[in-house]
Protein backbone atom coordinates (compact mmCIF):
# COMPACT_ATOMS: atom_id res chain seq x y z
CA UNK A 1 0.00 0.00 0.00
CA UNK A 2 2.90 2.14 0.32
CA UNK A 3 4.18 1.95 -2.84
CA UNK A 4 0.57 3.24 -3.83
CA UNK A 5 0.60 6.06 -1.70
CA UNK A 6 3.94 7.14 -3.37
CA UNK A 7 2.72 7.09 -6.48
CA UNK A 8 -0.33 9.36 -5.54
CA UNK A 9 1.53 11.64 -4.27
CA UNK A 10 3.68 11.32 -7.90
CA UNK A 11 0.75 12.25 -9.29
CA UNK A 12 -0.38 15.18 -7.48
CA UNK A 13 3.33 16.38 -8.00
CA UNK A 14 2.87 16.19 -11.80
CA UNK A 15 -0.39 17.98 -11.93
CA UNK A 16 1.02 20.18 -10.19
CA UNK A 17 4.01 20.86 -12.74
CA UNK A 18 6.39 20.20 -9.33
CA UNK A 19 8.15 16.42 -10.59
CA UNK A 20 11.47 16.51 -12.95
CA UNK A 21 11.40 13.79 -15.48
CA UNK A 22 14.65 12.66 -13.71
CA UNK A 23 12.62 12.47 -10.10
CA UNK A 24 9.93 10.23 -11.94
CA UNK A 25 12.29 7.49 -13.09
CA UNK A 26 14.11 7.42 -9.80
CA UNK A 27 11.04 7.84 -7.85
CA UNK A 28 8.59 5.46 -9.38
CA UNK A 29 8.10 2.18 -6.86
CA UNK A 30 10.22 -0.62 -8.35
CA UNK A 31 7.78 -3.42 -6.83
CA UNK A 32 4.96 -2.13 -8.79
CA UNK A 33 7.16 -1.99 -12.23
CA UNK A 34 5.59 -5.38 -14.05
CA UNK A 35 2.16 -4.60 -13.09
CA UNK A 36 0.14 -3.80 -16.60
CA UNK A 37 -2.02 -1.11 -14.61
CA UNK A 38 0.38 0.43 -12.74
CA UNK A 39 2.41 0.36 -16.11
CA UNK A 40 0.09 2.64 -17.82
CA UNK A 41 -0.35 4.65 -14.74
CA UNK A 42 3.32 5.00 -15.00
CA UNK A 43 2.48 6.10 -18.99
CA UNK A 44 0.14 8.61 -18.39
CA UNK A 45 2.22 10.00 -15.55
CA UNK A 46 5.41 10.40 -17.97
CA UNK A 47 3.23 12.25 -20.31
CA UNK A 48 1.43 14.76 -17.96
CA UNK A 49 5.35 15.34 -16.75
CA UNK A 50 6.72 15.65 -20.73
CA UNK A 51 3.55 18.02 -21.34
CA UNK A 52 3.62 20.27 -18.37
CA UNK A 53 3.46 23.44 -20.04
CA UNK A 54 5.14 26.75 -18.51
CA UNK A 55 4.60 29.07 -21.68
CA UNK A 56 2.05 28.22 -24.60
CA UNK A 57 2.12 30.79 -27.35
CA UNK A 58 -0.51 30.36 -30.42
CA UNK A 59 -0.68 33.36 -33.84
CA UNK A 60 -3.22 35.09 -31.87
CA UNK A 61 -0.82 35.62 -28.55
CA UNK A 62 -0.06 34.02 -25.78
CA UNK A 63 -2.21 32.20 -23.80
CA UNK A 64 -2.58 30.99 -20.01
CA UNK A 65 -0.52 27.75 -19.64
CA UNK A 66 -2.71 26.51 -16.64
CA UNK A 67 -6.00 26.57 -18.80
CA UNK A 68 -3.97 24.98 -21.64
CA UNK A 69 -3.09 22.23 -19.80
CA UNK A 70 -6.47 21.32 -18.07
CA UNK A 71 -8.16 21.47 -21.09
CA UNK A 72 -5.41 18.80 -22.24
CA UNK A 73 -5.85 15.06 -22.78
CA UNK A 74 -2.95 13.80 -21.00
CA UNK A 75 -4.18 16.06 -17.66
CA UNK A 76 -7.80 14.61 -18.22
CA UNK A 77 -6.44 10.94 -18.32
CA UNK A 78 -4.07 11.32 -14.85
CA UNK A 79 -7.56 13.09 -13.46
CA UNK A 80 -8.85 9.79 -13.98
CA UNK A 81 -5.89 7.98 -12.88
CA UNK A 82 -5.85 9.66 -9.71
CA UNK A 83 -9.45 9.38 -9.22
CA UNK A 84 -9.16 5.46 -9.22
CA UNK A 85 -5.80 5.14 -6.55
CA UNK A 86 -7.94 7.03 -4.73
CA UNK A 87 -10.45 4.57 -4.57
CA UNK A 88 -8.13 1.93 -4.35
CA UNK A 89 -6.32 3.39 -1.28
CA UNK A 90 -9.81 3.69 0.19
CA UNK A 91 -11.72 1.17 -0.46
CA UNK A 92 -8.79 -1.37 -0.21
CA UNK A 93 -9.71 -2.17 -4.12
CA UNK A 94 -8.57 -5.41 -5.42
CA UNK A 95 -5.56 -5.06 -7.20
CA UNK A 96 -6.21 -7.04 -10.35
CA UNK A 97 -4.75 -5.40 -13.15
CA UNK A 98 -7.11 -6.31 -15.90
CA UNK A 99 -9.96 -5.22 -13.90
CA UNK A 100 -8.32 -2.01 -12.94
CA UNK A 101 -7.53 -1.22 -16.49
CA UNK A 102 -11.29 -2.19 -17.37
CA UNK A 103 -12.49 0.24 -14.75
CA UNK A 104 -9.63 3.15 -15.77
CA UNK A 105 -11.03 3.22 -19.25
CA UNK A 106 -15.20 3.18 -18.12
CA UNK A 107 -13.83 6.48 -15.49
CA UNK A 108 -12.25 8.15 -18.34
CA UNK A 109 -14.50 8.09 -20.76
CA UNK A 110 -17.74 9.35 -18.09
CA UNK A 111 -15.35 11.63 -16.99
CA UNK A 112 -14.97 13.21 -20.58
CA UNK A 113 -18.83 12.76 -20.96
CA UNK A 114 -18.95 15.24 -17.99
CA UNK A 115 -16.75 17.41 -19.09
CA UNK A 116 -18.08 17.40 -22.45
CA UNK A 117 -21.31 18.07 -21.49
CA UNK A 118 -20.59 20.93 -19.43
CA UNK B 1 -30.09 45.24 -68.24
CA UNK B 2 -26.17 44.54 -69.10
CA UNK B 3 -25.26 46.34 -65.13
CA UNK B 4 -27.83 45.57 -63.53
CA UNK B 5 -27.48 41.42 -63.39
CA UNK B 6 -23.87 42.12 -63.79
CA UNK B 7 -23.87 44.17 -60.09
CA UNK B 8 -25.96 41.42 -58.92
CA UNK B 9 -23.76 39.17 -59.98
CA UNK B 10 -20.60 40.90 -58.78
CA UNK B 11 -22.23 41.51 -55.35
CA UNK B 12 -23.05 37.55 -55.54
CA UNK B 13 -19.74 36.54 -56.02
CA UNK B 14 -18.37 38.79 -53.34
CA UNK B 15 -20.74 37.29 -51.07
CA UNK B 16 -20.13 33.47 -51.47
CA UNK B 17 -15.94 34.85 -51.00
CA UNK B 18 -15.18 35.39 -54.99
CA UNK B 19 -13.90 38.52 -56.22
CA UNK B 20 -16.38 40.89 -56.79
CA UNK B 21 -15.00 41.99 -60.27
CA UNK B 22 -14.72 38.38 -61.77
CA UNK B 23 -18.53 37.70 -60.28
CA UNK B 24 -19.29 41.27 -62.18
CA UNK B 25 -17.53 39.84 -65.54
CA UNK B 26 -19.27 36.38 -65.26
CA UNK B 27 -22.90 38.26 -65.30
CA UNK B 28 -22.02 40.47 -67.84
CA UNK B 29 -21.18 37.99 -69.95
CA UNK B 30 -24.83 36.73 -69.28
CA UNK B 31 -26.21 40.21 -69.93
CA UNK B 32 -24.11 40.41 -73.30
CA UNK B 33 -25.61 37.24 -75.06
CA UNK B 34 -29.09 38.49 -73.94
CA UNK B 35 -28.57 42.03 -74.82
CA UNK B 36 -27.06 40.78 -78.48
CA UNK B 37 -30.40 38.45 -78.87
CA UNK B 38 -32.22 41.48 -77.74
CA UNK B 39 -30.47 44.09 -80.18
CA UNK B 40 -30.32 41.76 -83.31
CA UNK B 41 -33.64 40.71 -83.29
CA UNK B 42 -36.32 42.47 -81.92
CA UNK B 43 -34.87 45.09 -79.17
CA UNK B 44 -37.68 46.81 -76.92
CA UNK B 45 -40.56 45.44 -79.47
CA UNK B 46 -42.09 41.94 -78.71
CA UNK B 47 -39.55 39.18 -79.71
CA UNK B 48 -39.26 37.72 -83.09
CA UNK B 49 -40.54 34.41 -83.95
CA UNK B 50 -37.03 33.15 -85.07
CA UNK B 51 -34.69 32.90 -81.70
CA UNK B 52 -30.87 34.60 -82.98
CA UNK B 53 -28.25 31.71 -84.76
CA UNK B 54 -25.11 30.93 -82.81
CA UNK B 55 -23.19 32.47 -85.67
CA UNK B 56 -25.16 35.47 -85.22
CA UNK B 57 -24.72 36.34 -81.56
CA UNK B 58 -21.02 35.53 -82.54
CA UNK B 59 -20.91 37.93 -84.86
CA UNK B 60 -22.92 40.67 -83.14
CA UNK B 61 -20.44 39.95 -79.78
CA UNK B 62 -17.48 40.21 -82.30
CA UNK B 63 -18.15 43.73 -83.27
CA UNK B 64 -19.03 44.86 -79.92
CA UNK B 65 -15.38 43.29 -78.56
CA UNK B 66 -14.14 45.90 -81.88
CA UNK B 67 -16.22 48.25 -80.96
CA UNK B 68 -15.20 48.13 -77.13
CA UNK B 69 -18.22 47.90 -75.57
CA UNK B 70 -17.28 44.73 -73.71
CA UNK B 71 -13.85 43.32 -73.03
CA UNK B 72 -11.87 40.10 -74.43
CA UNK B 73 -12.56 37.97 -71.42
CA UNK B 74 -16.27 39.07 -71.57
CA UNK B 75 -16.56 38.04 -75.29
CA UNK B 76 -14.49 34.93 -74.42
CA UNK B 77 -16.83 34.03 -71.90
CA UNK B 78 -20.13 34.52 -74.01
CA UNK B 79 -18.13 32.70 -77.06
CA UNK B 80 -18.50 29.80 -74.83
CA UNK B 81 -21.32 30.38 -72.97
CA UNK B 82 -22.97 30.28 -76.55
CA UNK B 83 -20.80 27.03 -77.69
CA UNK B 84 -20.75 24.74 -74.23
CA UNK B 85 -23.69 26.54 -72.42
CA UNK B 86 -23.78 27.19 -68.92
CA UNK B 87 -21.51 24.10 -67.26
CA UNK B 88 -18.78 25.38 -69.95
CA UNK B 89 -18.42 28.79 -68.95
CA UNK B 90 -18.27 27.45 -65.28
CA UNK B 91 -15.49 24.98 -66.37
CA UNK B 92 -13.61 27.76 -68.51
CA UNK B 93 -13.77 30.07 -65.60
CA UNK B 94 -12.39 27.78 -63.12
CA UNK B 95 -9.69 26.94 -65.56
CA UNK B 96 -8.87 30.06 -66.36
CA UNK B 97 -8.36 31.44 -62.65
CA UNK B 98 -6.88 27.84 -61.53
CA UNK B 99 -3.82 29.13 -59.59
CA UNK B 100 -5.96 31.97 -57.46
CA UNK B 101 -8.50 29.13 -56.63
CA UNK B 102 -5.58 26.50 -55.41
CA UNK B 103 -3.69 29.72 -53.83
CA UNK B 104 -6.81 30.53 -52.20
CA UNK B 105 -7.72 27.36 -50.76
CA UNK B 106 -4.35 26.33 -49.31
CA UNK B 107 -4.21 29.91 -47.74
CA UNK B 108 -7.30 29.25 -46.30
CA UNK B 109 -6.38 25.68 -44.91
CA UNK B 110 -2.97 27.17 -43.88
CA UNK B 111 -5.04 29.95 -41.78
CA UNK B 112 -7.13 27.32 -40.14
CA UNK B 113 -3.97 25.19 -39.22
CA UNK B 114 -2.14 27.87 -38.25
CA UNK B 115 -5.14 29.81 -36.01
CA UNK B 116 -5.20 26.13 -34.17
CA UNK B 117 -1.53 25.56 -33.06
CA UNK B 118 0.45 25.99 -30.31
CA UNK B 119 4.21 26.83 -29.61
CA UNK B 120 4.29 25.15 -26.43
CA UNK B 121 7.31 24.91 -23.66
CA UNK B 122 7.77 21.85 -21.64
CA UNK B 123 10.28 22.82 -18.43
CA UNK B 124 10.31 19.12 -17.14
CA UNK B 125 11.43 17.83 -20.42
CA UNK B 126 13.65 20.79 -21.46
CA UNK B 127 11.72 21.51 -24.71
CA UNK B 128 9.11 22.53 -27.32
CA UNK B 129 6.53 21.36 -28.97
CA UNK B 130 3.52 22.73 -31.39
CA UNK B 131 0.06 21.68 -30.76
CA UNK B 132 -1.92 21.10 -33.90
CA UNK B 133 -4.55 19.82 -31.37
CA UNK B 134 -5.30 16.28 -32.39
CA UNK B 135 -1.47 15.83 -32.96
CA UNK B 136 1.85 17.36 -31.82
CA UNK B 137 5.20 17.71 -33.03
CA UNK B 138 7.57 17.70 -29.87
CA UNK B 139 11.07 18.03 -29.50
CA UNK B 140 12.51 17.45 -25.87
CA UNK B 141 13.82 14.98 -24.09
CA UNK B 142 12.28 11.39 -23.46
CA UNK B 143 13.84 7.87 -22.38
CA UNK B 144 13.29 4.67 -24.60
CA UNK B 145 14.41 1.26 -24.23
CA UNK B 146 12.90 1.11 -20.58
CA UNK B 147 12.29 2.44 -17.43
CA UNK B 148 15.25 1.60 -15.48
CA UNK B 149 17.58 0.20 -18.57
CA UNK B 150 17.01 2.73 -21.10
CA UNK B 151 18.90 5.84 -22.28
CA UNK B 152 17.72 9.34 -22.40
CA UNK B 153 17.47 10.68 -25.75
CA UNK B 154 16.36 14.21 -26.82
CA UNK B 155 15.02 13.94 -30.30
CA UNK B 156 11.97 15.28 -32.61
CA UNK B 157 8.97 12.88 -32.60
CA UNK B 158 5.08 13.04 -33.13
CA UNK B 159 2.71 12.50 -30.57
CA UNK B 160 -0.87 11.76 -30.85
CA UNK B 161 -2.17 11.79 -27.18
CA UNK B 162 -4.05 8.61 -26.59
CA UNK B 163 -2.70 6.78 -29.24
CA UNK B 164 0.60 7.21 -30.35
CA UNK B 165 3.52 8.33 -28.12
CA UNK B 166 7.28 9.59 -28.97
CA UNK B 167 6.76 8.03 -32.91
CA UNK B 168 8.83 6.49 -34.62
CA UNK B 169 11.66 6.64 -32.08
CA UNK B 170 9.59 4.53 -29.39
CA UNK B 171 8.48 2.32 -32.01
CA UNK B 172 11.95 1.56 -33.57
CA UNK B 173 13.49 0.74 -30.16
CA UNK B 174 10.77 -2.04 -29.23
CA UNK B 175 11.20 -3.28 -33.02
CA UNK B 176 15.15 -3.75 -32.50
CA UNK B 177 14.49 -5.30 -28.95
CA UNK B 178 11.86 -7.88 -30.27
CA UNK B 179 9.22 -6.13 -27.86
CA UNK B 180 5.53 -6.25 -28.60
Amino acid sequence: MDAIKSILQLINKSLAGELPLDQLYVLWPEELAHDKFFDTIYKDVESVVEHYPAKVTSIFGSEDPDKYFKRSFEYRVLLSDKELIQQIINENLELNSDLLLLKRIKLIDSNNKSVDSK
Amino acid sequence: MIGGGALSGGIGSSISGGSFWKGFGIAATVGVVNHAGGELFGGTNPPNEIPPSADDMKAYLAGEWMNGTITRQEYLNAITLIDDGAWGLVQQVIWNNKTDIALTAGGVGLLRILSKARLVQYPNAGGYGIDFGKIRIDWHRFRIGGRKTGSDVNLPHVDIPGKTKHWPWHQLSKWWRGVK
